[in-house]
């Protein structure tokens, strides 16, 4: 494991224990405390990298800024790590991908314009939102075009950013109803809501790209 | 179960938040209405269409090398002042502790002996 070894080169070889030790290539003493930090937030660290990036790749939808923010997030969960107790370490990581990003986008505000489509901007199109029951069209019809990754895609890259985290969230990262409430800070039923709405706009958007697909 | 019922839980049927019985009336619910199967299976195909087809960006193996860079870079970068003095180390304060015990056994004993030899000493008197 590549991390390993690597932080293997901060630990001291053959140091005993409770020994202060001064590395020759960092000349800096590690603590037994220390160390003990840096391999407890390995095992965090390294499961969890892709499920924090591929997050924060989807809430900043730019390779170089996720990267940024997953960075910055893994600093701060090694800066907190004796906050964390006991068990899911992936959505402690996500919720700490998430404060990270929101932190992010104050600071480039002026860069960063969330641009996407929304009830509102629908309805002033002319598009009001199809009623699940009213539609006639099929979403297999779509899903089976040789498109569908795009369409999809392009779907969940136009959500509302707020709708978009809690569907990667549930069918990306395969989060609980209760995980997501708490990653995202939101009560249990505004993540159902969510999600709900969420699925209709991601219908609606497909309905309508199968419609201007027609010939 | 009517319809209304029935499409209220649709998300958290479709994403396995029910508990048991919920599932069953739902099930039951389904098998006998042609609008809320066709509603459900909707978005059962929707969701399957996205764990398929939605792009899931895993970690680039150099951001892997940055954050390690970073927090090496942490660690051995923690000022003399937030290393911890030897006597708050776990090693030392074991050493603390049994110190305490020695020197309060130590103060026992000696406080035994001398009571134990004014004993000796008053005895005599008391016998008088």
């Amino acid at each position: 494991m590549a991390l390993t070894r690597a932080f293997a080169a901060v630990y001291v070889p053959g140091a005993k224990p409770g020994q202060q030790h001064r590395s020759e290539d960092q000349g800096e003493a590690l603590s037994l405390d220390e160390r003990a930090r840096v391999r407890r937030f390995e095992a965090i660290f390294v499961t969890h990298l892709d499920a924090a990036y591929d997050y924060a790749h989807w809430l900043t939808r730019d390779e170089r800024n996720a990267e940024d923010v997953v960075q910055e997030a893994c600093l701060r969960a090694f800066k907190f790590l004796d906050s964390f107790h006991g068990e899911g370490g992936r959505a402690w990581l996500l919720a700490i991908v998430r404060n990270t990003y929101y932190t992010w986008v104050k600071r480039n505000k002026a860069e960063t314009l969330n641009v996407s489509f929304d009830d509102e901007t629908m309805l002033a199109n002319g598009c009001e939102l199809a009623d699940l029951e009213s539609t006639g069209s099929s979403i297999d019809q779509v899903l089976q075009q040789q498109d569908a990754r795009r369409l999809i895609n392009g779907a969940l890259d136009q959500l509302p950013e707020e709708f978009r985290e809690v569907i990667v969230l549930r069918e990306l990262e395969d989060m609980s109803y209760k995980e997501i409430a708490a990653i995202a800070k939101i009560p249990l039923g505004t993540v159902m809501s969510r999600l709900a709405r969420a699925r209709k706009l991601l219908l609606q958007h497909l309905q309508r790209a199968q419609q201007e697909s027609r010939p | 179960m009517n319809c209304t019922d029935s499409r209220s839980r649709l998300h958290a049927y479709l994403d396995q938040e029910l508990d048991l019985p919920g599932v069953l009336s739902i099930d039951e619910h389904l098998a006998s209405c042609e609008a809320c199967k066709t509603i459900f299976a909707r978005q059962f195909a929707l969701q399957s269409g996205i764990r398929k087809h939605a792009a899931y960006y895993t970690a680039p193996g150099t951001l892997k090398e940055r954050i390690r860079r970073v927090i090496s870079h942490t660690v051995t970068e923690t000022p003399a002042n937030d290393v911890k003095p030897r006597w708050q180390q776990p090693r030392f304060r074991r050493f603390q502790l049994g110190a305490a015990v020695a020197a309060t056994a130590l103060v026992s004993w000696i406080a035994a002996i001398q009571y134990n030899c004014g004993a000796k000493k008053a005895s005599p008197l008391v016998s008088r």
